[in-house]
C-alpha cells in the first residue's frame, strides 16, 4: 500500500519540476546560421540550382540529387580514373532500364563535344516508359555524370543551363 | 464499522478479484499485441501499460497496466494478510506472491524513473551527453559570458506554447508540428529571418512505424520593444540560429533532449565482423575510453557485453553505414536489480510448488 | 524372435526413408563449400537450393539434388526444359495456357526465358514495396523472379565453359596465353581470343567460394590470380567436371577424393562436420522418426482394438528406436552449429516433438497404458509434421544474428521455453482427449477422468514452471543486449500470456471454482494462447523477435484455432448428453 502511494507521489512529482536557470555545460563549436551559409555559397552546384527544384538526400558518389518534377530526378555523380569505354557506359545505363545491349556505337543517341581539355557528352536512352539523359563531362581522370532519368516526356534544354554553368574543374 | 473493513479486505483480498485481474491483464496483453500494429510497439505500451486506464477517444474502456498492477498488489497483500500461517506448504505460494509483489513495485519504479536514451560517437571523438531520441528541447546557448563554459537555457514545448520571456523578449509559439521536414523554398521568403528566409517546414502525418520517428518543427515570433521577428525551427536541424539582444550573441535551437554526463566517452575504434562471404554481421565491437574524474578508462562494449557506469548502462545497439560511427542505447534505471531478484524469488517458489504438488496428486 | 523380425522390419522401412546416394552423389555431394556464412556439403546446398526453388526435394526425373546440381553447375542447359519452377498464383501464365490457372504448379526455365516479362510490372512494383505490403500477385510474381534468378545463378557458379566444356575452356586459354610469349602481343588475334576469354572469366557471376588449401574462393577468382597459386587444385575441379560431364565415374571418385583430402589436410573438424552433415542428410533422421510415429500411432489401434498381445512390447521398441533417431538428429544439428539444439522455430517444432516424446516415454515405460503411447505419438506426429512444414522454406541451419549470437542465453532461454511449450501442448492434448473420449465414445471412466485431471494439473504446474523460467531468462538475456528487462514486444507478450492463462486456470482450480470438465476447457484453450504464442506473434511483423508473416502459415493457424473452439463448444454441450456419462445414468 505504501509502497503504491509513494508510486502515485512520485507520479504527479514529475509534472511539477521545471528547469529555469542556465546550466553550465562543456564548451562545444556549433553550426551556425552564418557558417552554413558561407559552406553553402562555396558549394558551385549548390549555386545555380533553379528555384523549382527540390533536393532530396543523397549519398557518395553522388554530389547531389533533385528532383525537378514528380515523374524527373537529377543525380550528379563524380567518379575518378577509369570507368570503362563509351559502349560498356552505354550498355551500363541501357541496363538499368532493362534494355539489351548494343555492340555499335553507332546506334546509342549520341552527341560529343569537347575544347581543349574538358570533353563533353550528351546521351539520350529510353524503353518507352523510362527514358534517361546522361550528361557525361571528364576533365583529365575525372569524370562527371549528370543523370535525368524521366517517367513523361521531358524537354532536357530546362537542364542544359544548369549543366553548363557549372565550374566543373572546382567540384 | 470493523464489520465493513473485513468484508472490504475479503473482497479486495479474494480469489474473484485475483481472476478477475489476472483475466483483465491477460485480455489487456492481448488488445496491446494488436495496438502495436497499428501505433507501433513504444506508443501502444504508452496507452495500454503506462497508463491507468486504456482510452478509447475521452471515454476510459478498460483498466491500464497501472490500474490493474495497483490492483493486483493490494489483493496479493490482503490476501496473505488474511490467510497468513507458518507452514512448509505455504512457503512456495508465499515467495511466488512476495516476489510477484517486488517485481510490480519494480516495475512501477522502472517506468517512472527509468530512462531510455541513445548517444552515438565518431571514430577518435568525444562525447558528454546522452539524447532523448523521441523527445525536443529549445535551447538558447551562450557563448560569450563565460570563457570555459556554454551557459544553456532549456524550454519545453510546452512552456513555449505559454510563451516566456527571455532578457526581455518575448517568445511565442506560433504554429507547432507534431512531424515535419524541411525543404527549400522556391522563392525567398522576407516575412522570416534566417533559416525561414530559405526554407519551410512542410506538416506530415505522426508516424507510427518502428524505423521512423517523428521530428517537429515550429514557428516562433520573437517580440522586442515592439519589433517583432519570425523565425522557424526543426528537431532534425544541425543548424544553431543567431539571436542578437542589446549587443549580446546568442545561438538557439530545437534539438533532441539532452543530458549531459558527469563523465564523457572517447570511442577509439569500432570494430565490425561478418560470417565470412555474407553481409550476416558476427559481431560489433566498440573499443571506448572512459573519462571519468578518477581519469581514463578503457572498456569494451560488445553485443551481450554492456558497459554500466555510474548508474548508466551503455548497449551496443547499431552503427552507421560507413562503420565509423557507433550507437549505443542508454538505460538509467534504478530498479535494475528488482527483476532479477524477485524472478528468483518465484522461480524457487514455482519449484517448491512444482514439487508439492506433484508428490500430492500422482495420478 | 518377434521383436527381432519387428526390429529388421523397422530398419528396412527407415532405409526405404533414407536418402541413400549413387556413387556419384556420393562423391560430389561431400564437396564442402562455404555458403551463407557456413562450411556446409554440396548435398545441403543442393537440397536447400532446390526446395527454394521447387518447394520440394523430389525432380520430375527422380534424380537426387546432388545429381541436379552438380549437373547444373558443369552441363550448360541442363534441364533448362524440366518443370522445375514453383509459381504460386493462377493469374500469371493463364493468359498463356488455361492448365496454369491453378494456385500451385512448376513450369520450366526456357519458359520463363520466354514468358517472364507478362509479369514484369508486378515484379517492378513488388520492388518497390515492403513484404507486408505487397498484394498475392505482386508477391508470387516477386518470389517467381527471385527463383527463376536463383536458377539463372546457380548456373553461373562453377566455370564458363568453352566448346560446352569448362576444362577446355580453361586448357584453351593457357594454350592461348602460352603462345602469346614470342609474338607481338599487342594487336594479334590470339591476344585478342584470350581478352575474349579473360572477359568472360571476369564477368562470369561466380560467388559460391570452394575451398583451395587454406583459402575459401570461386573457381573464377582463382584462375584470375595472377600467381596461380592454386592451380593445381583449380584443375582437379575441372577435371572433376569434364569426368563428371563425361559420366567416368571412377575419375569423379579420384577428382573429388583428392579435393576432399587437401580440404581434410586444410581443417579436419571442418571436414568432418560436413561429413557428419552429410551423414545427417542420408539418414533423414526426423523424418524416419516421424513415421515411426506413425506406425505406433496405427500398432496403438491395432492393440487396442484387436488386442494383439505383443504389441505393447514392440510399440516401446518402435518407440525407443523413433527416439535414437530423434536424439541424433538434434545432437547431430548441435554439433554442425556449434549451438543448442533450439534456434529457431523449425528446431523449437523438432525439439518440442521431442519432449513430448521422451516424457510420454516415460511415462509407457512405466505403466504400459496404451493411452500414453497413442496420445504422445500423435501429438509428436502433427509437431513433427508442422516442422517438416517449415523446413521446406530453406536451410534450417542458420547462422545468428549478432545480437542472437549467444549460446548461454539461447540454451537456457530458448530451451526452457520450448520445454513450457511442449509440457503445456502435452496438457492441452490431454484435455482434447478428454473432451473427445467423454463425447463421443464410453471409455471415460470415472477412475480415468480422475486421473486424466491430475494429469492436466501436474502439467500445467511444471509448464508454468519451464514457461515463467524461459520468460525471466529470457528478460534477463534482453536485459543483458538492449537494456530492458522487459519492453512489452509481441513475442514477449505471447510468453506472458501463456504465464497468465495458467495462473488463471491454477487459481480458479485453488478457489473451487472449476469443474474437471470446465478445468478440461479452459485448458484445451492454452492450446490456442500456446500456439499463438510461438507462432502467431511472429506473424504480426514488428518487433525484435519478428521472422516474417507467411500467408500459408496464417490459414493453418486460423484452422488449428477454429478445431480447438469447436472441441470447446463440443465440451460444453450438458454433461448427461455426453456418451460416457449417460451409460453411467443407464
Amino acid at each position: 500500500m505504501v509502497s503504491s502511494f509513494l508510486v502515485i507521489f512520485i507520479f504527479f512529482l514529475n509534472y511539477i519540476i521545471v528547469a529555469s536557470e542556465p546550466i553550465e555545460v562543456p564548451r562545444e563549436s556549433y553550426l551556425t546560421f552564418q557558417e552554413f551559409l558561407n559552406e553553402k555559397s562555396s558549394d558551385t552546384l549548390l549555386k545555380s540550382v533553379p528555384a523549382d527544384w527540390l533536393a532530396l538526400t543523397f549519398k557518395p558518389p553522388l554530389l547531389g540529387k533533385y528532383k525537378i518534377n514528380d515523374f524527373t530526378i537529377l543525380s550528379i555523380s563524380k567518379f575518378t580514373g577509369p570507368i570503362g569505354n563509351e559502349l560498356s557506359n552505354i550498355n551500363r545505363w541501357r541496363s538499368q532500364i532493362n534494355l539489351d545491349p548494343i555492340y555499335d556505337l553507332k546506334k546509342a543517341e549520341f552527341k560529343k563535344s569537347s575544347n581543349s581539355n574538358v570533353v563533353k557528352r550528351e546521351i539520350e536512352i529510353s524503353n518507352g516508359d523510362r527514358t534517361l539523359f546522361i550528361f557525361w563531362i571528364t576533365e583529365k581522370e575525372t569524370h562527371f555524370f549528370v543523370k535525368v532519368e524521366t517517367l513523361k516526356s521531358f524537354d532536357i534544354k530546362r537542364v542544359r543551363p544548369f549543366v553548363e554553368s557549372q565550374s566543373w574543374q572546382n567540384i | 464499522m470493523a464489520k465493513y473493513l473485513k468484508q472490504w479486505v475479503r473482497a479486495f483480498g479474494g480469489i474473484y478479484l485475483t481472476v478477475f485481474l489476472l483475466a483483465s491483464l491477460f485480455l489487456l496483453v492481448l488488445f496491446a499485441t494488436f495496438a502495436q500494429v497499428d501505433f507501433g510497439i513504444y506508443e501502444a505500451n504508452q496507452r495500454y501499460f503506462s497508463s491507468w486506464f486504456v482510452w478509447m477517444d475521452s471515454i476510459p474502456i478498460f483498466l491500464g497496466g497501472y490500474s490493474i498492477g495497483l490492483l493486483l498488489v493490494v489483493n496479493l497483500i490482503l490476501s496473505h494478510a488474511t490467510k497468513f500461517k507458518f507452514k512448509f506448504n505455504y512457503l512456495g505460494i508465499f515467495l511466488i506472491h512476495f516476489g510477484l509483489i517486488l517485481l510490480i513495485f519494480g516495475s512501477g519504479v522502472t517506468s517512472f524513473f527509468g530512462q531510455e536514451m541513445q548517444i552515438d560517437i565518431k571514430e577518435k571523438s568525444t562525447k558528454s551527453y546522452v539524447i532523448f531520441p523521441t523527445l525536443f528541447e529549445f535551447v538558447i546557448i551562450d557563448q560569450f559570458s563565460n570563457t570555459t563554459k556554454d551557459l544553456l537555457y532549456v524550454y519545453s514545448i510546452d512552456q513555449l506554447k505559454k510563451g516566456v520571456s527571455f532578457k526581455g523578449i518575448e517568445i511565442k509559439l506560433t504554429r507547432y508540428y507534431e512531424n515535419a521536414i524541411i525543404n527549400q523554398r522556391g522563392i525567398e521568403s522576407l516575412k522570416y529571418s534566417q533559416l525561414g528566409q530559405f526554407y519551410k517546414l512542410i506538416s506530415l502525418p505522426k508516424t507510427y512505424k518502428m524505423d521512423e520517428r517523428n521530428v517537429p518543427g515550429f514557428e516562433l515570433s520573437l517580440t522586442n520593444n515592439s519589433r517583432l521577428d519570425y523565425f522557424i525551427f526543426w528537431g532534425g536541424s544541425s543548424i544553431y540560429q543567431e539571436l542578437n539582444i542589446d549587443g549580446q550573441k546568442y545561438l538557439f535551437k530545437l534539438r533532441p533532449k539532452r543530458k549531459y554526463l558527469p563523465f564523457s566517452l572517447y570511442l577509439k575504434d569500432f570494430v565490425k565482423t561478418d560470417y565470412q562471404g555474407t553481409d550476416t554481421p558476427q559481431q560489433f565491437i566498440s573499443y571506448i575510453n572512459l573519462n571519468t574524474y578518477e581519469g581514463e578508462i578503457p572498456y569494451k562494449i560488445e553485443m551481450n557485453h554492456p558497459l554500466r557506469y555510474n548508474g548508466y548502462t551503455f548497449f551496443q545497439s547499431s552503427f552507421t553505414e560507413d562503420e565509423t560511427t557507433s550507437v549505443f542505447q542508454v538505460v538509467k534505471n534504478p530498479s535494475w536489480q528488482i527483476p532479477y531478484l524477485s524472478s528468483l524469488l518465484i522461480v524457487i517458489g514455482l519449484f517448491i510448488q512444482m514439487i508439492i504438488s506433484m508428490k500430492r496428486t500422482k495420478p | 524372435m518377434k521383436r527381432i523380425l519387428f526390429a529388421l522390419f523397422i530398419f528396412l522401412f527407415s532405409i526405404k526413408l533414407m536418402h541413400i546416394p549413387s556413387q556419384f552423389d556420393f562423391s560430389v555431394g561431400r564437396l564442402p563449400v562455404l555458403h551463407d556464412g557456413r562450411v556446409k556439403p554440396i548435398d545441403s546446398l543442393a537440397r536447400h537450393e532446390l526446395l527454394l526453388i521447387q518447394g520440394r526435394l523430389g525432380l520430375p526425373d527422380k534424380s537426387s539434388p546432388t545429381s541436379w546440381y552438380f549437373n547444373m553447375l558443369t552441363r550448360p542447359g541442363y534441364s533448362a526444359s524440366d518443370s522445375i519452377i514453383l509459381v504460386e498464383h493462377p493469374k500469371l501464365f493463364d493468359s498463356i495456357d488455361r492448365r496454369y490457372l491453378k494456385q500451385k504448379y512448376r513450369i520450366s526455365e526456357i519458359f520463363l526465358d520466354d514468358n517472364l516479362e507478362l509479369v514484369f510490372p508486378f515484379i517492378q512494383s513488388a520492388s518497390k514495396l515492403d513484404k507486408e505490403e505487397r498484394t498475392p500477385i505482386q508477391q508470387a510474381s516477386y518470389i517467381l523472379s527471385q527463383r527463376y534468378s536463383m536458377v539463372k545463378d546457380i548456373r553461373q557458379q562453377f566455370f564458363p565453359y568453352y566448346d560446352k566444356s569448362q576444362l577446355a575452356f580453361w586448357n584453351e586459354m593457357i594454350a592461348l596465353s602460352q603462345s602469346l610469349n614470342d609474338k607481338n602481343p599487342q594487336d594479334s588475334p590470339e591476344f585478342i581470343r584470350f581478352l575474349e576469354f579473360y572477359d568472360e572469366l571476369v564477368n562470369y557471376n561466380s560467388t559460391l567460394l570452394f575451398v583451395f588449401d587454406d583459402q575459401w574462393r570461386t573457381l573464377t577468382e582463382t584462375a584470375l590470380d595472377p600467381m596461380q597459386q592454386q592451380r593445381n587444385i583449380l584443375s582437379n575441379y575441372l577435371l572433376l567436371s569434364d569426368s563428371f560431364q563425361k559420366s567416368d565415374l571412377n575419375n569423379v571418385k579420384f577428382y573429388s577424393y583428392k579435393l576432399l583430402q587437401s580440404f581434410k589436410a586444410f581443417s579436419l573438424s571442418d571436414y568432418l562436420i560436413v561429413h557428419l552433415e552429410y551423414f545427417f542428410n542420408i539418414i533423414n533422421p526426423f523424418i524416419v522418426s516421424l513415421f515411426i510415429y506413425f506406425l505406433i500411432v496405427l500398432m496403438v489401434f491395432f492393440a487396442r482394438f484387436f488386442n494383439f498381445a505383443s504389441f505393447p512390447t514392440l510399440i516401446k521398441d518402435a518407440w525407443l528406436i523413433s527416439l535414437i533417431f530423434h536424439t541424433f538428429g538434434l545432437v547431430a544439428r548441435s554439433i554442425i552449429l556449434a549451438r543448442p539444439p533450439v534456434i529457431n522455430l523449425y528446431s523449437s517444432a523438432i525439439f518440442i516433438a521431442y519432449v513430448v516424446s521422451l516424457i510420454g516415454y516415460a511415462m509407457y515405460a512405466k505403466n504400459r497404458q496404451l493411452f500414453y503411447a497413442g496420445y504422445t505419438s500423435v501429438l509428436s506426429l502433427l509437431t513433427l509434421i508442422v516442422a517438416y512444414h517449415l523446413s521446406l522454406s530453406g536451410d534450417t541451419l542458420v547462422v545468428m544474428q549478432a545480437v542472437l549470437n549467444s549460446n548461454f542465453w539461447l540454451s537456457t532461454h530458448v530451451v526452457s521455453m520450448t520445454i513450457g511449450y511442449a509440457i503445456i501442448l502435452m496438457a492441452g492434448f490431454f484435455a482434447i482427449s478428454y473432451i473427445l473420449m467423454g463425447t463421443m465414445t464410453r471409455l471415460l471412466t470415472s477412475d480415468f477422468e480422475n486421473r486424466l485431471s491430475k494429469l492436466v494439473y501436474i502439467f500445467l504446474m511444471i509448464s508454468l514452471f519451464f514457461n515463467f523460467l524461459g520468460t525471466v531468462l529470457g528478460g534477463i538475456w534482453a536485459d543483458q543486449s538492449w537494456g530492458r528487462f522487459w519492453g512489452w514486444d509481441p513475442k514477449e507478450n505471447g510468453a506472458i500470456m501463456i504465464v497468465l492463462w495458467i495462473a488463471i486456470i491454477l487459481h480458479m482450480k485453488w478457489g473451487k471454482l472449476l469443474s474437471n470438465r470446465w478445468l478440461m476447457i479452459l485448458t484445451v484453450f492454452s492450446n490456442i494462447v500456446t500456439v499463438w504464442s510461438w507462432k502467431g506473434t511472429n506473424m504480426l511483423g514488428i518487433g525484435l523477435h519478428s521472422y516474417g508473416f507467411t500467408e500459408k502459415t496464417f490459414y493453418w493457424l486460423m484452422i488449428f484455432f477454429v478445431t480447438q473452439i469447436a472441441i470447446m463448444v463440443l465440451a460444453m454441450i450438458p454433461k448427461h448428453l455426453w456418451l460416457s456419462f449417460s451409460n453411467n445414468d443407464n
